[in-house]
């Protein structure tokens, strides 16, 4: 992309206070939700620099699929750390379990400001959330897949959130969603899109979506249709990296004033 | 869930558009768990509240019969008032119970914690 600088240079090591998930897991526990993988320590990796170089103080965060809440716990304890706390993080998932995980990692490090939310996207929060948040993160399930991978997912999705409600917890712990977490249908844009257009609903003035996206999600299309359609939103890739056959990006988007 | 989480979270059913917000908690389980008291970023908060939806929701829960009905600047410089403030939002915790419409009756339960506001198909 000619028209896109990328803002940083990744450092292939780790360069941040690595907040380890593996001292409170459960045996099982990460079977359930994605299990972190380079897109995460990327996206990591950026969090650690917007919160040294963009992130203000007082930040209400969101995460749209937090999945183990690796994200965003980090991104909370980067800004405890360097005095800017933020007021309140609430990490979504439509996944029981990833709220369950979340919240275990968050208590395990005392990050006070986390709330998990089981919800999709962000029903029931959208209308009060509006133009509010000053942090969106996102890593959306990006992989390119048949359509239909994307509608089982959400069958399996709703089957048990059903078995949820009707209290029979060891039927649903025999559901396995991990395709939500990275079916993505056609050019893995199914969902990420709607995602991308309700975090951009979501942000405040200068608030920024922090999302990953790879090369088939069509970026420079994703960035030019931003451009056009809400030129409010100013777009900077922030990292990028290949991994093994994946063009890997962090792409910001701001809000002006 | 804590009761800042409440100020946030509004039913969604299809066509229930009045007496949706805020919801009301059926309380099963709750809990005070401390944290740490910061201010400036509470402070940040403060515009981002429904401050009438939280003096119902205060009154309601018969957590503090004096919480203001309005927000004034004064209040911030209130120390007793801040942490009082603190104390509601961030260290209240409903573990189980529900957050029930009054427009529609639609029930969201709380489990664990966690609020769920995923709908059925027809509510969609």
């Amino acid at each position: 992309m000619e028209n896109l600088d990328v803002v940083y240079n990744t450092n292939n090591y780790l360069k941040y206070d690595f907040l380890d998930y593996l001292p409170f897991i459960e045996k099982g526990e990460l079977d359930q939700v994605y299990r972190p993988n380079d897109d995460s320590y990327l996206m990591i990796e950026a969090l650690n620099l917007e919160a040294e170089n963009s992130i203000e103080q007082g930040a209400l965060i969101v995460e749209i699929g937090s999945g183990s809440g690796i994200l965003i716990n980090h991104l909370v304890s980067f800004l405890d750390k360097k005095n800017k706390s933020s007021s309140l993080a609430i990490a979504i998932d439509i996944n029981y379990d990833a709220n369950i995980l979340t919240q275990k990692y968050a208590n395990h490090y005392h990050l006070s400001q986390v709330e998990c939310v089981n919800t999709d996207v962000a029903e029931g929060l959208y209308n009060r959330l509006k133009g509010q948040a000053d942090v969106v993160i996102c890593n959306p399930p990006y992989v390119p897949t048949e359509d239909e991978e994307v509608a089982s997912a959400y069958q399996k999705l709703y089957q048990k959130d059903k078995l949820l409600k009707e209290g029979k917890m060891e039927e649903m712990k025999k559901i396995n969603c991990i395709e939500a977490s990275y079916a993505g249908g056609e050019d893995g844009m199914v969902v990420t899109q709607n995602m991308i257009d309700t975090s951009l609903d979501l942000l405040a003035p200068n608030g920024s979506l922090y999302i990953f996206l790879i090369f088939e999600n069509g970026v420079e299309s994703i960035v030019k249709a931003i451009q056009q359609e809400r030129p409010e939103f100013k777009c900077q890739v922030l990292l990028k990296q290949r991994k093994y056959n994946e063009l890997q990006y962090v792409l910001k988007c701001s809000r002006l004033k | 869930m804590r009761l800042l989480s409440h100020n946030l979270l509004q039913c969604n059913v299809k066509n229930c558009k009045s007496n949706n917000f805020p919801l009301k908690i059926q309380v099963d389980k709750s809990n005070i768990i401390n944290c740490e008291f910061r201010k400036e970023p509470l402070v940040k908060l403060i515009p981002k509240l429904d401050w009438n939806a939280l003096a119902i929701t205060v009154h309601n829960l018969a957590k503090n019969k004096e919480f203001p009905e309005k927000f004034s600047p004064a209040l911030l410089d209130d120390q007793k008032f801040m942490q009082e403030l603190h104390r509601i939002l961030m260290e209240t915790h409903i573990i189980e119970g529900a957050l029930i419409c009054e427009g529609c009756n639609k029930r969201y339960p709380i489990k664990n914690g966690i609020p769920n506001m995923i709908l059925n198909d027809e509510e969609v």
